[in-house]
């Protein structure tokens, strides 16, 4: 364990935590946008600046050191923050979360020629598909100002689950898909819903997700995943139902 | 050549080889390095061999690496006598062989001669290597680079057997530190510090990297040492691998450079022959070899964590560093990277000693090797100036030195044009005006100017260069190469890129400076590496130098260099003799006029090439900008 300050207040930290990590568990409010707890720190939206020992770092890449004194928001951070943000709407002016964090850290305008993209490339999307889900079905594209996401070469991918991770992650919400009762949609590739092995309910799963998660190997039955919701709360409640009554049998 | 079998026996090589060169034997050395090649050097060696071979001469004919002078090439020199030939044609070579080598004549029309006419004969009496001091270079103009030999009759591998039979890595490292070593990729990191945390990081398996990654535009030095003197950077390598423990060795090259890496393979084939590399090197239980990794041309590629992605095989786009290199680097491992210029002087300071190192430069280094910058430094001088090529000089030499004494002055001084400024560092360096020309050059006042050492490009400007333009042009380099990871460098470049397009079109507005600045400090401040940390350098050193240009080209839409198109019109004067050679070279006919009477321009048609303006041998022409275009031309 380790102590540090964050804004004058002493606060416990795991050695090997980030700032952003303790101060988000403390309460405390930094804006992120490329940063998820499931995830490891990229520090690419470079919008969860805070000064630490005097020098203006990003939160999310920074690791706690014992004493170290952290400042949430001075004038120079502040300031900072703003002309990130600003950068940021430059690129996506009509995102609401932008306009949002826009108003709370005080940018009242966009001087800077707006574009009319719709993500800020903050590469979670690629990251989740990766890093978490392991289908790897997603790519950084172009370079610089030309940076943009996709499934390789813009083609549908034969690695895509359809899991919708990416759609979920984003948060922007520029990934956009389709979900019909036997199908869905998502970067031009068309997977069929799964049906509840019960009840034929649509189920938010894939075939090729299904699959995915019994090669990853992760404590997940298949049957168990293959139920709806209601249904399988319904069978949850009916194992426990046996439990408990055999419990009192015994009894 | 034959493996050698312990450091004593390649001491003895490399004494017997030292002591069988013939100083004052006849001998023919010629450039072969990129720049020469492509002014058909290949040719004039190749005809000189045939030539001795035909006539049966004892005359050797080494076909050397870069000796610098890119823009005089072909280059000879003929020894013993260190006569200085350029531009040399292949028929020139009979003569040469003629009158310079089988008599002790010159051909005074291959001599060089600066703009006042002076003939200069000896290599080391031309104004451009007289103030120079080779160090790294210092072999270039001698040895054959695609032989070891050749490297080692002037002494070469003895500093490394003479290390290796020390057998004291602490002491290796001890002699880096003390002799002041700084890094010579930019930023000026003490090397033997580095190492020394390299080497006190426990692990069985570590790595060493050479960056040559050389990306800035109009920077070639270490390109021209890999070609010139492969072995050194190769020794250096030895050396600082047995101090840090480091088993493999890793040339991070870009593919562009095909005959460095040409050169590369051919050393390390004739390194592992030798027994300086592989297993149990020169019989002792050390073992290390050097692989080659070819880059892409990325830009970013440089910046070292960008570069071991790119090694590991990833897109080479920088990482989170949660430890440092020399912890955790490349695959994980304890990891010392030092860039080319940087190995290739560590041979040097073993074999001459850390007082000599330290006697050239500037600062004390005894206590710390923060305290100065010791050794010298290649430059690669190029823009405006008369003598453009790559120079060596010690640390701490002034400006106006390099680019008056060293460079000849500015380029067409005669017709007018005046010293501006330099550029250095590269794309992410700043400009540097006149009244800084006597500070000397090393990497802590080039910092508190506001630029920075970078790889050591030095770009001069004269009067007819837009500051804001310059600003530009970098500006929309780095945005072509930022890798886009972090929205600092890309959205910043991309925003300041699309301000300065207007401003160099006469659309800006002066809100835009403030706004320049604001994107400025906020890249420098929260990018992610050092090349968006940096890339604000080229607006900030303007701004803060050069503000009056901005001012002019938004308030008053005039370019004070007469140089961005669209502020500009060309207009002929009473000076006019009617020659007609600008009517006769404008490449879209916007100009008549009859023999011997003043010519005159039509606007609509003239595209601002500034031909006219180039050969007029009368100053006719005149460059309007501003209000000066409706007082002139009414319009």
């Amino acid at each position: 364990m380790v102590n540090i300050y964050i804004n004058g207040k002493e606060v416990a930290a795991q050695k090997g935590e980030t700032i952003l990590q303790v101060a988000l568990r403390e309460g405390y409010d930094i804006p992120h946008l490329c940063y998820h707890p499931a995830l490891k720190a990229e520090g690419n939206c470079r919008l969860c600046l805070v000064e630490a020992a005097g020098k203006i770092v990003t939160s999310c890449t920074t690791v706690v050191k014992d004493g170290l004194e952290v400042n949430l928001d001075t004038e120079e951070v502040n300031r900072h923050r703003r002309t990130v943000l600003e950068m940021l709407k430059g690129l996506v002016p009509k995102s609401p979360l932008l306009n949002e964090l826009s108003i709370k850290y005080g940018l009242e305008k966009v001087r800077i020629a707006e574009s009319e993209e719709v993500c800020i490339k903050c590469g979670l999307c690629v990251r989740v598909c990766s890093d978490l889900i392991g289908a790897d079905a997603l790519t950084q594209e172009g370079r610089g100002t030309e940076t943009f996401f996709n499934p390789p070469f813009g083609e549908p991918s034969p690695d895509c689950v359809g899991c919708t991770s990416c759609a979920f992650i984003c948060p922007v919400q520029c990934i956009k898909y389709e979900k019909t009762d036997d199908t869905i949609t998502i970067w031009g590739k068309t997977m069929d819903r799964l049906k509840c092995s019960n009840c034929n309910a649509p189920l938010d799963l894939t075939q090729e997700h299904l699959d995915l998660i019994v090669k990853r190997g992760d404590n997940l039955h298949a049957e168990d995943l293959m139920l709806c919701d209601v249904c399988s709360r319904a069978q949850t409640l009916s194992t426990m139902k046996t439990v408990v009554e055999s419990q009192l049998n015994l009894e | 050549m034959e493996r050698l079998n312990s450091p004593d026996d390649l001491i003895k090589y490399v004494d017997a080889l030292e002591g069988a060169v013939d100083h004052n034997k006849p001998k023919v050395s010629v450039c072969r390095g990129t720049g020469c090649i492509a002014s058909g050097a290949s040719e004039v060696s190749s005809t000189f061999k045939s030539e001795v071979e035909k006539r049966n001469l004892d005359i050797q004919v080494v076909e050397t690496g870069c000796h610098g002078f890119c823009e005089r090439g072909p280059l000879v020199v003929i020894h013993p006598r260190e006569t200085f030939y350029q531009k040399v044609k292949e028929n020139d070579i009979s003569e040469i062989i003629d009158k310079s080598l089988l008599e002790d004549g010159v051909i005074p029309r291959l001599q060089y001669r600066d703009e006042n006419k002076t003939v200069y004969e000896k290599e080391n009496e031309v104004p451009f290597y007289k103030h120079q001091m080779r160090v790294v270079f210092g072999m270039n103009g001698h040895i054959d680079p695609t032989r070891i030999e050749d490297y080692m009759s002037y002494g070469g591998y003895r500093a490394f057997a003479n290390v290796l039979k020390e057998d004291n890595p602490v002491d290796i490292i001890d002699t880096v530190i003390k002799s002041g070593l700084r890094g010579r990729g930019g930023a000026g990191f003490p090397a033997g510090l580095k190492w020394k945390s390299t080497a006190q990081t426990p692990g069985d398996i570590k790595y060493i990297i050479c960056n040559a990654d050389e990306g800035d535009p109009g920077a070639f030095m270490d390109r021209s040492i890999m070609e010139g003197n492969p072995h050194s950077v190769l020794e250096g390598m030895l050396i600082g691998a047995y101090a840090i423990g480091a088993g493999v060795g890793y040339i991070y090259i870009r593919n562009e450079y095909p005959l460095a890496l040409d050169r590369l393979e051919t050393a390390l084939d004739q390194a592992r022959d030798a027994g300086l590399l592989g297993d149990n090197i020169l019989g002792s239980s050390f073992c290390f070899d050097v692989k080659i990794s070819r880059g892409g041309g990325a830009f970013v590629c440089g910046e070292s964590t960008a570069l071991m992605e790119s090694i590991e095989g990833r897109v080479g786009r920088p990482r989170v560093k949660w430890q440092r290199t020399a912890i955790s680097g490349l695959w994980g491992k304890p990891t010392n990277i030092n860039n080319v210029e940087t190995w290739a002087n560590v041979p040097y300071i073993f074999s001459r000693g850390i007082d000599w190192f330290t006697s050239i430069g500037t600062g004390d280094v005894s206590k710390s090797p923060w305290d100065g910058s010791k050794g010298t430094k290649i430059f690669s001088l190029v823009g405006k100036v008369n003598n453009t090529g790559l120079v060596e000089v010690p640390m701490g030499t002034t400006l106006r030195t390099i680019v008056f004494d060293i460079g000849g002055g500015i380029k067409d001084s005669k017709k007018g044009r005046k010293f501006k400024a330099v550029q250095t560092g590269g794309p992410s360096g700043g400009c540097i005006p006149e009244e800084f020309l006597d500070i000397g050059v090393d990497f802590d006042e080039l910092t508190r100017l506001g630029s920075m050492m970078g790889s050591g490009g030095l770009i001069v400007m004269d009067d007819r260069t837009c500051m804001v333009e310059v600003a530009r042009y970098f500006v929309d380099f780095l945005k072509e190469e930022s890798c886009g990871k972090c929205t600092p460098c890309r959205e910043g470049l991309r925003a300041m890129s699309e301000i300065l397009n207007r401003i160099v079109r006469g659309k800006g507005k002066m809100e835009d400076l403030e706004l320049l600045e604001d994107l400025a400090q906020t890249m420098v401040v929260a990018s992610f590496c050092n090349l968006g940390q940096t890339a604000a350098n080229p607006v900030l050193s303007t701004l803060k130098y050069f503000r009056n240009e901005y001012i002019d080209h938004v308030q008053n839409k005039i370019c004070t260099a007469r140089q961005c198109t669209e502020l500009i019109k060309f207009d002929i004067s009473e000076n006019c003799t009617g020659c007609t050679i600008c009517a006769r070279k404008c490449p879209v006919s916007a100009i008549s006029g009859e023999t011997k009477k003043i010519h005159s321009i039509d606007q609509s048609k003239c595209v601002q090439c500034g031909v006219c303006y180039d050969v007029c041998n009368f100053n006719a022409v005149n460059i309007l900008s501003g209000p000066e275009i409706g007082d002139k031309l009414g319009v």
